[in-house]
């Protein structure tokens, strides 16, 4: 057997690198535990206080069209699943990729085993989000039980496809961000306008009038985020929607396409 | 042994400390000049997103607006600009001190700024300052045009834009001071991003930069009115919407003394936590 295959049977998967990232940044929260502790009990804080908010919008505006106050809870319980999760996987990649273009340590990525696009994505977990998954997933359940909702296979995989295409679709803006950062690297403002847009999200696409809903589902599919996956476990889904799904592929692939590119341009002195 | 000065004692030494505040002033705002120069792609392709973003909120809008003309208060125009103001806030405002101080404290560095001739603070608030006067020029005043292009401002009045902006400066400052007090809290404690998270919810909730604090039920508006906080976003920002009397300038000059007031005792609460913080530090990282 060759060295070759042999380092290639050896190189960790994905999966297996984000477990290990977790794994070492649990270890160094609990080194700091008080921070630790606080971290936790703000970030889920700040979560359940930002559902709270959307709620007061939804009041303060007397309601979005079609959508009763319980269905609204329902929303904002995934809602906080959703960023639970995005934060958990991926809620320091932003941060990593600033810090090792700034300093100067990107060149290392390109000598360990992975790619560096993958060595990249896995490093940046947020460990601190747990929480914040545990509260959406049992916010969620609750709700589901309230409402009365009994899921069927279908609607479950629905929900489970349009959930993973929304990972999909928040990874290739990642990307997107990330392949930047290789040319421009000092970020800065564009961190606060990716975040502007991601709050776009947060709302039901009803709310969007004219071209606005139809751009948040099919053009920019931010709508696979929350309000897609809680449609179809509402029994009320878009026509058409699967669209989203192939917009979320083709952007990853063109996302991909563009770090190439941006990957192959790059030169150490700092761009 | 590293020195542990505060601001009193730095500015003892010094002969002539604001002279010697100035001319770092200016070296550091050259400095940040040239960076911004160097990185101006990131600055352009900003420039040509944020339109993007009021669009978005103008879509979210009309879809409200179209069978209200008021929502608690607020016309379109004002709702649209009251959440693309909040852009502003984070142009002219917003600052990472806490983040700075303490990547100093856990990766090296503090011993440096601890030998510098000027106090921590002094150096901070100068560093900030010169970025923020940098931002006004080159980010503030595009984006409020292409605002203005996207959705005219009718409620805007000469007086109420300069009210914004005397009191977004008192904001700067009490921000900064919050930071600073955050910051220093990493010589006890090393690692100390749990207070940046809050920083966000003191930002998002309680000084109104998510959404203005009218959505909130009326007990928690008290709460909120009661606090010093509504300064950093919310009092500014009602100036510049014209939700306020802007020919008073009687009732301004009494909200600037309030908020003077606050920096105030911000100011004194940050020079004695400084002090004792202060001598936890141990030059090898913590």
């Amino acid at each position: 057997m060759s060295a070759v295959n042999q380092t290639r049977r050896r190189t960790p998967h994905f999966a297996q690198l984000l477990a290990l990232d977790l794994q070492m940044k649990l270890k160094r929260a609990l080194a700091f535990r008080l921070n630790f502790a606080a971290n936790l009990a703000i970030s889920l804080g700040y979560s359940l206080i930002f559902s709270v908010f959307q709620f007061c919008v939804y009041t303060g505006l007397r309601g979005y069209p079609g959508w009763r106050a319980d269905q609204m809870l329902f929303f904002q319980a995934v809602l906080l699943f959703w960023t639970g999760s995005v934060d958990l996987l991926f809620g320091g990649v932003r941060d990593y990729i600033d810090l090792e273009i700034t300093y100067g340590n990107f060149d290392r990525l390109f000598v360990s085993p992975p790619q560096v696009l993958v060595s990249l994505l896995s490093r940046g977990t947020n460990v601190q989000a747990s929480a914040t998954v545990l509260a959406g997933a049992l916010g969620s359940a609750v709700m589901l039980a309230r409402l009365g909702l009994h899921p069927t296979w279908l609607e479950a995989l629905s929900f489970a496809v349009f959930f993973v295409a929304g990972l999909l679709f928040y990874v290739a803006l990642l990307v997107v961000y990330s392949a930047c950062t290789l040319f421009m690297v000092k970020m800065e403002r564009l961190r606060e306008v990716f975040d502007r847009v991601l709050f776009f999200a947060s709302f039901p696409a009803d709310l969007y009038a004219g071209a606005g809903k139809a751009v948040l589902i099919f053009a920019f599919p931010l709508a696979l985020w929350v309000y897609l996956p809680v449609q179809t476990l509402l029994g009320r889904l878009e026509n058409f929607a699967a669209l989203a799904v192939g917009t979320a592929i083709a952007s990853f692939a063109l996302a991909l396409a563009f770090w190439r590119r941006q990957e192959r341009r790059y030169v150490s002195a700092g761009g | 042994m590293i020195s542990h000065a505060t601001t009193k004692d730095k500015d003892r030494k010094g002969a002539r400390p604001a002279l010697a505040a100035s001319a770092a002033f200016f070296s550091l705002f050259k400095h940040h000049l040239k960076l911004r120069l160097q990185y101006r792609e990131t600055f352009l392709f900003s420039l040509a997103l944020h339109p993007l973003v009021m669009l978005l909120i103008l879509a979210m809008f009309k879809g409200v607006y179209r069978k209200q003309e008021l929502v608690l208060g607020y016309s379109q125009s004002q709702m649209v600009w009251y959440f693309g103001s909040s852009q502003f806030f984070y142009y002219l405002v917003w600052n990472v001190v806490d983040k700075n101080i303490a990547q100093k404290v856990m990766f090296g560095g503090m011993d440096r700024q601890l030998l510098r001739p000027y106090s921590l603070l002094s150096w901070e608030l100068v560093q900030l300052l010169a970025h923020k006067l940098l931002a006004l020029v080159f980010e503030f005043i595009p984006v409020f045009a292409a605002y203005w292009l996207i959705l005219r401002p009718d409620f805007l009045s000469g007086q109420g834009l300069a009210q914004y902006l005397i009191l977004t400066a008192l904001a700067l400052l009490q921000f900064f001071l919050l930071s600073f007090l955050f910051g220093i809290l990493a010589f006890l404690w090393q690692d100390v991003s749990a207070a940046h998270a809050l920083k966000f919810i003191v930002v998002n909730v309680l000084a109104g930069v998510a959404l203005p604090i009218a959505f909130f039920p009326d007990r928690l508006q008290r709460v909120l009115y009661a606090l010093p906080f509504q300064y950093l976003f919310h009092v500014p920002v009602q100036h510049l919407l014209g939700r306020v009397d802007v020919t008073r300038w009687d009732s301004f000059a009494l909200t600037c003394l309030w908020h003077c007031s606050w920096l105030a005792a911000l100011f004194v609460l940050s020079e004695l936590a400084s002090r004792r913080t202060i001598r936890h530090f141990l030059s090898a990282g913590g």
